[in-house]
């Protein structure tokens, strides 16, 4: 449970310390890494909560995806169209889907807690 | 190495730390909006629009406080006027060169003059290659402030800004930069003190520039008036180089 926060931290510590600047023209590829790794990150606890969880599928499902979306947006922007957008749609509507199974699954999990807890009452 | 740690647990991990490394850089990286010329995001329009209030609002605060200050001066002034006729007239002599230089507010006879681009018609869009001559620049400015000081003007202000004696009056892109701190964009009113009928003669005179602007289609209307307050010049009346010429005898 703390290692992923520890990892956050790391992570925004690097990212503020590295003297890497992204310019300004790529910032829309930024934003689509960032999702792209949000949506890892839900995906692999979903699937880790599900007792699913495969290393490789989790690695490569991030880095596929992000590279294809990358791809998608650098033929977007020579062609003038959006198409970035589907990505951000795609990763968007599947981090929702994630955060609502994991949302059942804690709910789930409570409702059990609390209701053998008023098993245990009576 | 992680003993007791869920190989997913560490996998996740791992992905936090790009996560958090690409967060940190887009919010890190410079944004759209902070070049001028780009788009502006609401958030620092809105941000702006707020700090321009609070300026505002401080400047407000700094001119009353000067009107302050300056009303205790002037209520010292004149008890010290009464003292004996001397002092009264140092006192007449320190008003007159008050307003000379721009620290009083005038009022007396004059004209109004309102200047403005020519309104967007066929001609001007017909034309984009000559939008230059149909707009108000800041030698026009430059030119009527001067005829209107050779009819005998003896206060001018600009959208109610005080011209004095250094007040400068340059471009400044789609605006006119008037003294130290105003930026005007059109319509612009000036407002001469003078004797209105030889101030607003001033632009018959054939090679006044009146009709130059007029065959350009600029807007330039030019009213006699009873009464106009031309107000006095604010912020700093401080000279750091120039100082009087010592006599010596």
């Amino acid at each position: 449970m703390w290692l992923p926060l520890i990892g956050i931290l790391i992570g925004i510590y690097l990212g503020m310390t590295l003297p890497l600047n992204i310019p300004t023209a790529y910032s829309s590829y930024m934003s689509i890494a960032v999702l792209a790794a949000l949506d890892s990150v839900f995906g692999g606890i979903r699937a880790s909560l599900e007792k699913k969880f495969e290393a490789d599928v989790f690695i490569s499902g991030f880095f596929g995806n992000a590279i294809l979306a990358a791809a998608l947006a650098y033929i977007g922007d020579r062609l003038d169209v959006p198409i970035y957008l589907a990505a951000i749609f795609v990763f968007g509507s599947r981090l929702f889907q994630n955060f609502a199974m994991l949302r059942r699954y804690f709910l789930g999990y409570l409702r059990r807690k609390s209701f053998s807890a008023e098993k245990d009452d009576k | 190495m992680f003993k007791g740690v869920k190989k997913s647990t560490v996998f996740i991990a791992f992905m936090c730390v790009l996560l958090g490394f690409f967060t940190a850089k887009s919010f890190n990286s410079r944004r759209p909006g902070t070049i001028i010329g780009e788009v502006a995001s609401i958030s620092r329009i809105e941000k702006l629009l707020k700090e321009k209030d609070q300026l505002e609002a401080r400047k407000k605060e700094m001119d009353n406080r000067l009107m302050e200050l300056e009303t205790a001066i002037e209520a010292w002034e004149k008890e010290f006027a009464l003292v004996d006729q001397s002092t009264e007239d140092i006192r007449l002599e320190l008003k007159n060169a008050r307003s000379f230089a721009g620290l009083l507010p005038l009022e007396g006879p004059g004209i109004e003059i309102v200047l403005n681009d020519r309104q967007k018609d066929s001609v001007l869009l017909s034309n984009p290659g000559m939008l230059r001559f149909y707009i108000v620049h800041d030698s026009d400015m430059l030119n009527i402030i001067n005829e209107l000081r050779a009819a005998g003007a003896e206060a001018i202000s600009i959208n109610d800004t005080r011209i004095m004696a250094n007040s400068r009056i340059s471009c400044g892109g789609p605006i006119i930069n008037v003294g130290k701190y105003q930026r005007f964009a059109p319509p612009f009113i000036i407002r001469a003190i003078g004797d209105p009928d030889r101030l607003a003669g001033a632009f018959d005179s054939p090679d006044s520039i009146y009709h130059m602007l007029k065959a350009w289609g600029l807007r330039i209307d030019v009213k006699r008036m009873d009464k106009i307050v031309v107000p006095r010049s604010l912020g700093d009346s401080d000279y750091h180089f120039a100082k009087p010429v010592e006599e010596s005898e």
